[in-house]
């Protein structure tokens, strides 16, 4: 088992997994206790867009993705607060968008998409230096916002009317919060793909959630659960040569499953 | 010194009136309760004075500022509260709340102890540890109460604080309400009439239009303009009759 570590792919895949779980165990957390499961959805979808403009203009699609993410981000909440058009439409109309966006741009690009398929549904053996550094950014980005932060995001995210009340930008923080889920999805796309990136942004906290109702707790749970279930699921995914994007997601639904058994 | 001031206050939605040239300004010290029919723009009043809604025509003053300023002093207890009942919160983390004053900062171990005195006030302090969804419907309503109280206010805006809580309980909250004013200016938003006679020193009745503001008393005659019926005033948990007859006399 530990001469795999000799390996230079597999030593970054543990390092993507390690920062793949802290993203989407404190990202995560708010997604699933505010409610926003599906406008990460979207999110993560319309970033398609980003990765085929990044083809299109023959730079790392994770550099396009990143902007383009974090204005979907900032679209769909801006959308469905300002609008009338509500939030579910808000988001009907951004994802489809996005990505066809994505399939118009890597239809203009010249010659092959040779990785496509691993942006669609993502592939940890195959996370690259550059993009691990990129990841760690991010990261310390995130945890950094969050650890200021962290007594307003309550607030706002149990009670918005009142946090305004207290003196709370409510609806500022809300666009900033979208903004950290537009920037987790960049950090999971290398890892499970834009398609499967909300089964990282809900699972591993909807599985805490068995277990504590400290928000705090919660995130350092999400945090562990995501990085046992994305090992194994690298682990499994290398030994029986399967997807690890899919691998992964499935680990992570049959964590799920067993532990809302046992804790019932 | 009047806490609260407005002045010819209107608020349109949609091009439909909330209210109208609504002036009316609110003492130190006093227990107003501004009753009215459903749809009067009672909660719509309450928000203007929070400055969560701005008015279309008109002005605000709190506290001789603006509402946003004048927010710092007041305790809010809406009348819903949306919230989901599995969050993870703990009820001292919601009352906590009550104590935000600025970001890049935390709650402090002063924080702490009105927190917790708060808790006992309305006496929950047993709870404080527990998940928010655990407690009966009328003890979220004293934690939404505390969380109020926490902030320490002058001013203390409640919207219907006693829907969903059963009339024994009531009278203790109003009793509650009426040693508070000792420390602050308390405005009530209320459907129940019979409130009015027993704890209130003034009386605000409100269609869209403010059609009365004075002592509880002459309110009773204005009782039926506003809600454009009859009726009929009882006082509950009082021995004696303590209202005036009107109509008939």
């Amino acid at each position: 088992m530990i001469d795999i570590l000799q390996y230079e792919f597999m030593r970054n895949a543990l390092a993507a997994a390690v920062l793949v779980s802290i993203a989407c165990g404190i990202v995560g957390t708010y997604v699933v206790v505010r409610k926003i499961v599906f406008i990460s959805g979207g999110i993560s979808h319309t970033a398609f867009g980003g990765i085929g403009l990044g083809y299109l203009l023959g730079i790392n699609p994770i550099l396009t993705a990143l902007p383009f993410s974090v204005l979907s981000a900032v679209g769909i909440g801006v959308i469905s607060k300002k609008t009338k058009m509500g939030e579910d439409t808000a988001i009907g109309v951004m994802w489809p968008v996005g990505m066809a966006l994505g399939i118009l741009f890597i239809h203009l690009s010249p010659g092959y998409a040779p990785d496509l398929f691993s942006y669609l549904f993502g592939s940890i053996l195959t996370v690259p230096r550059t993009d691990l550094i990129m990841m760690l950014v991010l990261d310390c980005f995130i945890v950094g916002v969050v650890a200021l932060f962290y007594r307003e995001f309550l607030a706002m995210s149990f009670d918005e009317e009142f946090s305004t009340v207290v003196g709370i930008p409510a609806q500022k923080l809300y666009l900033l919060l979208l903004c950290l889920v537009g920037l987790s999805v960049v950090v999971l796309i290398r890892v499970v793909g834009v398609i499967l990136v909300i089964a990282l942004l809900t699972m591993p906290a909807a599985i805490s959630r068995n277990f504590t109702y400290r928000i705090k707790r919660l995130m350092l749970f999400s945090i562990v659960i995501g990085m046992v279930v994305t090992v194994s699921g690298l682990i499994l995914s290398y030994v029986f040569d399967l997807p690890s994007g899919a691998t992964i997601v499935l680990v992570l639904g049959g964590t799920l499953l067993f532990s809302s058994w046992i804790t019932h | 010194m009047s806490v609260v001031n407005l002045k010819d206050v209107s608020v349109y939605e949609d091009g439909v009136p909330l209210l109208e040239e609504v002036t009316l300004s609110i003492e130190e010290h006093d227990f107003l309760s501004i009753i009215g029919p459903n749809g009067a723009g009672k909660t719509t009043l309450l928000k203007v004075i929070l400055g969560l809604i701005t008015p279309n025509a008109g002005t605000v003053e709190v506290f001789g500022t603006t509402p946003q300023k004048g927010r710092t002093f007041t305790g809010y207890l809406p009348q819903h509260i949306s919230f989901d009942a599995n969050f993870p919160i703990s009820v001292f983390d919601v009352v906590s709340m009550g104590r935000y004053t600025k970001s890049f900062a935390s709650y402090t171990k002063k924080d702490e102890e009105i927190v917790f005195g708060a808790l006992e006030t309305v006496g929950i302090v047993t709870f404080a540890h527990r998940q928010i969804g655990t407690l009966s419907g009328g003890e979220q309503q004293r934690v939404f109460l505390a969380r109020a109280l926490a902030r320490s206010p002058r001013l203390l805006l409640l919207d219907e604080p006693t829907t969903g809580i059963d009339p024994e309980m009531r009278k203790s909250f109003y009793e509650l309400l009426v040693t508070l004013k000792e420390e602050m200016t308390i405005v009530l938003v209320t459907h129940d009439v019979s409130v009015i006679s027993v704890y209130v020193d003034s009386v605000a009745c409100l269609n869209r239009k403010l059609y009365y503001h004075g002592s509880a008393e002459g309110a009773l005659e204005k009782l039926e303009d506003v809600y454009q019926c009859p009726v009929e005033v009882i006082a509950h948990g009082v021995p004696h009759r303590v209202l005036r007859r009107h109509n008939n006399d």
